[in-house]
Order: C-alpha cells, then structure tokens, then sequence
C-alpha cells in the first residue's frame, strides 16, 4: 500500500480552503490533515446525533470519502469549510435517524430524560484545534445565556432532527410557542456571536 | 412570503426544524432576496457552531486507518468516479447555484494534469518531456470520442503485495491513443512490464505496456504499433514479459468498454 506520511509543519500551516484545493490534486496527505482537525469533530457530531458509537463511525467515514471523492462539492465561495463540514454532518446524521423508522426518537420520548448537558465552557479538548476550542467557547457560553426552554428546543430541533412541529408535540406545547422559543433563542445566540464570530467567509 | 415573513421562519429553516413547506419557501424568497439571504448565512453559521456543543469524543483510531485505507482505493486522480453517497445532504439552499459539477469529470481531470504540471515547474530537466507527455495525455483523455474502462480491485496473487489496485483506460479512437492510469496496482518483477490489449472482433491487438511506480501508480499514454478500428474491450493478461505476438488467454483484467 501506498505510504502516506503523517502531516507535518509544512500542511499543518495550510488553511481548510487551501487543504480543501489540494485534494483536487489528489492529495492523500492534505486529505488526512483534514481529518486529523475535523474527525473528532465530525464524529462526535455524529455520534451526539445517533447514539451509536458504530453507526456514527460508519456515517464519519462516508462524509470524509465523499469529500475525498468530491472536493467540488464544497465551493469556497459560499462560505467557510468548516461551516459547510459540519452542516454536512448535522444533515446526514439527522437523515440517518429520520429514515431509522424513528426508532431513536421513541426510545427517548420523555423530554425529561434527555440528557442536553453542554460541555464546560473552560474545558480544553485535545480533539478540538485551538481555533475550535475557541470558537466553542464562545458557542457554549451563548448556550447556557439563554432560557432553558429556548435551549431545550433549539438543541431538540438540531441534535434531535425534530421538526418544529414534532417538538411541539413532544414538549406538549402549542407549536407558536415552539416557534416564538426557536427565533428569540437563535436570535439571541446571533448577537452573542456576532461580534467575535470568525467563521466568517 | 414577504422579507417579515420569511425572517420569522430563517433560523428554524437553518436549524433543519421548518416543514417542508417553510422550507420550500425560504429557499425561494432568498433567491431573489439579498437582504435575506445575508441573514439566512448569518443563522446557518450559526447553526454550524451548535456542532461544537456536542461532548467531544476522540474518533477511535481505527476509523483514521478505515478511511486513509478507503481514501488510497478510492485514489485514481481526475477519474474519480461520482460515487454513491446521494445520502448527504449540503446543508445550502439551491439558490448559491449547484454545488456541484455534475459531470466534471473531464474537467477534474484537467485540473489535476495541471496541477501536475505546476508541481513540475522546480524540475527543469525533464519539464519539457513530461509536459509534452501530458499534453498528449490530456488530449487522448478528454477526446470527444474517449471511451472508458475500469478495473477495480485488480488483485495478482502471483506477484509481490497483496495489492488491490484500481486502473482505468481510457482510449480514443481519433487520437489513435490510450491513456492508463493505475493505483496500487500489482508490482511487477524487475524488468517486467504490464502490455495491454485492445479486445477487437477478431485477434486482440496490442496497446501497449506501462510499468507501475514503487507505489504501483501510473499515469502512461499508450500508443499502439497499428491502430485499431473497432475496440469492444481491454485486457491486460497476467504475463509481465510484454512485447508477445499475442496473449496467452489468461486474463489479470479483461473488461469491455463502459458504453459496450
């Protein structure tokens, strides 16, 4: 098998967009220096979304070939790599649960025993770059500022696929109320990022 | 729906919590709506950030080596084919023009040659030579009337390895050229060359030899001694001597052209 050798100082300087050209020329060491800043990323995603440590494995390794397949797909005009992976992620973990029968769902009917904890805002991970563990900072921060029900549903729509229909239901709360508790909330996580925001484009 | 309305559905839109319904008609307001669609990309990036509130977990090490291992098959540079991963879903609305190039493979292909070029640019002694080889290359692979073929998984139990490697051909019959182009195929013996043969109606015909780097990778314009009318297939049989007056019968690959 063809070596690849592990990244270095040399591509570890590149950015996502500069990595993310690469691949059109077929490079397997920018391509795992994506996933040496992302595949802990993109699985724990995965896995916060499915509940299946194989399943999330299984889906990681599909969203990081199809890149490798087809780097077109992500067009540096519209916007950030990092932004596009994990839309990518969140979209194809939540299909993946909707199209189980809805099975995981049921299994977790009781809103009160979901479990929606946030990691500490301070926590430093060795799985997140620098820049990530930043830029979690200031998303958990954001977070835990909100009401807890705007949380509960922003959090249930986004991890958990629901609709906002579904959650109305799920919660037993009318769905205007579900829909009021969705805008305020995001509304106000985009004016807690907005001034430090650096996923810009 | 107007701008007023739209907003109050945006970031349920971009959190994948609107109805079918909604949706569909967030994605035709921003189409034409500028103002919106700032504040649609404002609540996507957003959105995206809510990744990160995920407990992280260190992706096991297996899954690196299962998708380096996967990547490295999947490696036939600028042939790469579309795969089958419809499941995902970008998370963009249609309005930011398709993602994709859908059927760009001719194109890819060029863009990878080129950066070939580009990257030989350092090497001024052999420049001239490999460009010009490129060039025919490129010519024969992105001929209008380029037909293609490809092995997967080519595997040769008679040789060092194990290796499963992928090749593809591709020939045009205007330019009276092939293209081969391999990865982790088979090494061969030293001295010993890969000959492939054109499958016609009647005698294979020989369409040349190409010999795999270390990494049993290849990038090689065939040029057959006559030309062949009327191709259906290709061949490459497990003899390494190359240079015989035909093969012997027993096929490594044997495949007909896609469009057979």
């Amino acid at each position: 098998m063809r070596d690849v050798s592990p990244p270095d100082t040399f591509y570890r300087s590149f950015d996502d967009e500069e990595l993310m050209q690469r691949l059109f020329h077929r490079d397997l060491t920018a391509f795992r220096t994506l996933y040496e800043r992302y595949g802990s990323l993109v699985y724990s995603t995965c896995l916060r979304v499915v509940r299946d440590a194989q399943i999330a494995e299984d889906m990681s390794q599909e969203i990081f070939l199809r890149i490798w397949r087809k780097p077109e797909s992500f067009s540096a005009q519209r916007g950030r790599f990092v932004t596009w992976l994990t839309s990518v992620t969140r979209n194809r973990a939540v299909d993946e649960i909707r199209s189980r029968n809805r099975r995981y769902r049921h299994e977790t009917a009781s809103p009160e025993e979901q479990e929606w904890e946030i990691p500490a805002s301070e926590a430093i991970d060795p799985a997140l770059t620098a820049e990530l563990s930043d830029q979690r900072r200031l998303i958990v921060t954001a977070l835990e500022g909100i009401p807890s029900e705007q949380r509960e549903c922003i959090q249930l729509a986004y991890f958990g696929g629901l609709t906002q229909q579904e959650i109305s239901e799920r919660l037993d709360q009318p769905l205007g109320t579900v829909k009021t508790r969705i805008r305020l909330g995001m509304q106000k996580l985009r004016s807690a990022l907005t001034a430090e925001l650096r996923w810009e484009a | 729906m107007d701008c007023q309305e739209i907003r109050e559905i945006l970031d349920a839109y971009a959190l994948g919590a609107a109805d079918a319904r909604e949706a569909k008609a967030v994605e035709r307001h921003v189409a034409d709506c500028v103002r919106c669609w700032d504040e649609l990309t404002k609540a996507q990036r957003t959105a995206a950030l809510l990744a990160l509130t995920a407990p992280m977990q260190e992706a096991p090490a297996s899954l690196e080596t299962r998708i380096m291992s996967a990547a490295r098959g999947a490696a036939r540079a600028g042939f790469s084919p579309a795969g089958s991963f419809g499941g995902v879903r970008i998370g963009w609305p249609a309005t930011a023009g398709s993602v994709g190039l859908v059927g760009a493979a001719a194109l890819v292909f060029a863009v990878f040659l080129q950066a070939q070029v580009n990257d030989l640019e350092g090497d001024r002694d052999t420049l001239e030579d490999r460009v010009v080889a490129l060039g025919s290359i490129t010519r024969v692979a992105t001929a209008p009337d380029v037909r293609t073929i490809s092995f997967e998984e080519v595997t040769d139990t008679t040789t060092t390895g194990p290796f499963s490697g992928d090749a593809d051909y591709r020939w045009s019959r205007d330019e009276g050229k092939g293209v081969i182009f391999c990865d982790s195929m088979p090494l061969l013996p030293e001295g010993e060359v890969y000959e492939a043969w054109y499958v016609t109606l009647s005698e294979p015909v020989p369409a040349g030899t190409f010999t795999p780097d270390d990494a049993g990778g290849c990038l090689h314009l065939m040029e057959p001694e006559w030309q062949v009318a009327a191709a259906t297939g290709v061949g490459i049989p497990h003899e390494k001597a190359g240079g015989a007056r035909r093969p012997t019968g027993d096929w490594l690959v044997l495949a007909q052209f896609e469009d057979e």
